[in-house]
């Protein structure tokens, strides 16, 4: 019975030991930070802990959390059913694509964190218009990966589906829709990231409630650990939402070759 | 049997001012059962000439008959060979070789059948339900092979089918295409760039060449079938592969001089 290690179980330990090591490193200068330096809207790492405890045990974060996430949501779900079928339009048929081109770049560039006011403007504060951020921050990139999804199928594939006698609607079943799957749900796994982001941004600039008005408050009333905290939340959620959204992706898409073929 | 009268296809720019004759008045007939190699430089039209035959895209001015129609579009008569195997990714093998009798609606079971006869056939047993990236090129190929003869198709339609293989696969997937000939004619064309590739398995070559898309010349090959042993290795091969190469050469030279 060996007692040694193999070479890839001692590199494993290795690079745990230094991400343990670097994560300890980072929360000692936080710390040191915080109590050198510190005032009153910066907690150092040791406050953060029983901050933390006491802001999951009480029912404010789960209400804030709940009251945020009907905006991300509702948004996120408009994105998916008008951002796929354009993405599918503007794959399949190259005049709209050459008409709505233009517009799409420079929606999924624009930082819409700089809309916000002008949308405020115009619908006013409430659901409607947190529902409307989120949507604009997630729908072009969901859009964009659907055309691209459907652009980058093998010619030959459709070619293919023609010869052997598929009609426009078996195309779309049997070859276009799986072949674009992957891309579409990559955009769908790109876009909840930024819907999330949309929830969060439009909170803290214009609309305060749930998350956004607790850490504006938190910061306001000089509790910066509840703030951070709070953040943690975030992180989390963001973190688990992301893990349902690979899983996903990967079991719809076993096909796909590491390579990307 | 396919009958082309005097066929021109032209492409022509969105604005219309650059005109490209990609064929200009081909005349051509092919038999039935007969095997016919499409023959030339880059250029020079004949996949165009076997996409308007596949039905796949229209053309400009004279006749394309399949079996005295005219022809309407793609059909189960004509099945298609692909260059890039042209496989769904996605699905496993025997569902991509069943998948020209699923379009036509065929029950799963009666297809699933079919598509295992034809994956024995083509000898890739055992891979039913492997996927495409699982397989090697050659092995990819014949799966296409499958598919296509899946359909019972009068006609093969082959586009550089050996085109993105190995040079010693190539040569595998050369003799089993001749034996699966002899064993089971159907009427053939093929593209290639190859001239040893189209004295070895064509009854009549057809050499075109590029600017306009032209017939320039067919030859009938002499060797019979099935193939006598050893006809690579006699004088008639080399002379007539000679000839096919300074033929296609002269093209060249003149397209450069142009």
């Amino acid at each position: 019975m060996s007692k040694g290690m193999t070479p890839e179980q001692k590199d494993k330990i290795w690079r745990r030991s230094l991400r343990i090591s670097f994560f300890v490193v980072f929360c000692l200068l936080w710390e040191w930070f915080g109590q050198t330096r510190g005032g009153l809207l910066f907690a150092p790492f040791s406050d953060i802990p029983p901050a933390f405890v006491e802001l999951v045990t009480n029912a404010e974060i789960y209400e804030a959390l709940w009251l945020s996430n009907q905006a991300m949501l509702i948004g996120f779900a408009m994105a998916m059913v008008v951002g796929i079928p354009l993405g599918l339009l503007i794959g399949r048929l190259v005049r709209v694509e050459r008409f709505l081109n233009t517009y799409l770049n420079i929606l999924l560039v624009t930082p819409m964190s700089a809309i916000i006011p002008l949308i405020i403007v115009g619908v006013g504060i409430g659901l409607t218009s947190r529902v409307l951020v989120v949507f604009l921050f997630s729908f072009p990139i969901i859009t964009i990966n659907t055309r691209t999804g459907l652009k980058n199928l093998q010619t030959t594939l459709i070619e293919m589906g023609r010869c052997f006698g598929a009609g426009e609607l078996q195309l779309w079943r049997k070859i276009l829709l799986p072949g674009a799957m992957p891309a579409m749900l990559a955009g769908l796994r790109l876009g909840v990231g930024r819907a999330l982001s949309g929830m969060i941004v439009v909170e803290l600039l214009l609309v305060a409630v749930g998350l956004g008005k607790l850490l504006l408050n938190s910061m306001g009333f000089f509790e910066p650990e509840k703030a951070y905290s709070v953040v943690i939340v975030i992180i989390i959620e963001v973190m688990i939402i992301r893990a349902i959204a690979e899983r996903v992706e990967q079991r719809l898409t076993a096909w796909k070759t590491e390579l990307g073929g | 049997m396919i009958e082309i009268t005097k066929c021109t296809k032209v492409y022509s720019s969105a604005d219309g001012s650059n005109e490209v004759k990609a064929l200009d008045n081909i005349d051509l007939t092919v038999r039935d059962k007969e095997f016919v190699a499409l023959l030339g430089p880059s250029g020079c039209g004949k996949t165009t000439l076997m996409k308007i035959i596949a039905g796949l895209i229209p053309w400009n001015s004279g006749d394309v008959k399949i079996n005295g129609q005219a022809l309407q579009g793609p059909g189960p008569d004509r099945a298609v060979v692909f260059q890039d195997f042209a496989l769904m990714p996605w699905a496993d093998i025997k569902t991509n070789v069943a998948f020209g009798l699923e379009l036509q609606g065929v029950a799963r079971e009666e297809r699933e059948q079919k598509a295992r006869e034809l994956i024995k056939a083509v000898g890739l047993d055992g891979f039913e339900d492997s996927y495409p990236k699982h397989l090697s090129g050659g092995m990819q190929q014949r799966v296409g092979l499958a598919r296509a003869l899946a359909v019972n198709p009068e006609t093969l339609l082959m586009d550089e089918p050996f085109g993105a293989l190995d040079a010693q696969t190539r040569r595998l997937m050369q003799e089993d295409l001749l034996q699966l000939h002899e064993r089971e004619p159907k009427t053939v064309l093929f593209v290639t760039h190859g001239m040893d590739e189209a004295l070895r398995l064509a009854d009549r070559i057809v050499l075109m060449t590029a600017r306009p898309g032209r017939i320039k010349e067919t030859i009938d090959v002499p060797f019979g079938r099935p193939r006598p042993e050893g006809f690579e290795r006699d004088d008639v091969f080399s002379d007539l592969s000679d000839y096919l190469w300074n033929t296609l050469k002269a093209m060249q030279v003149r397209e450069e001089q142009d």
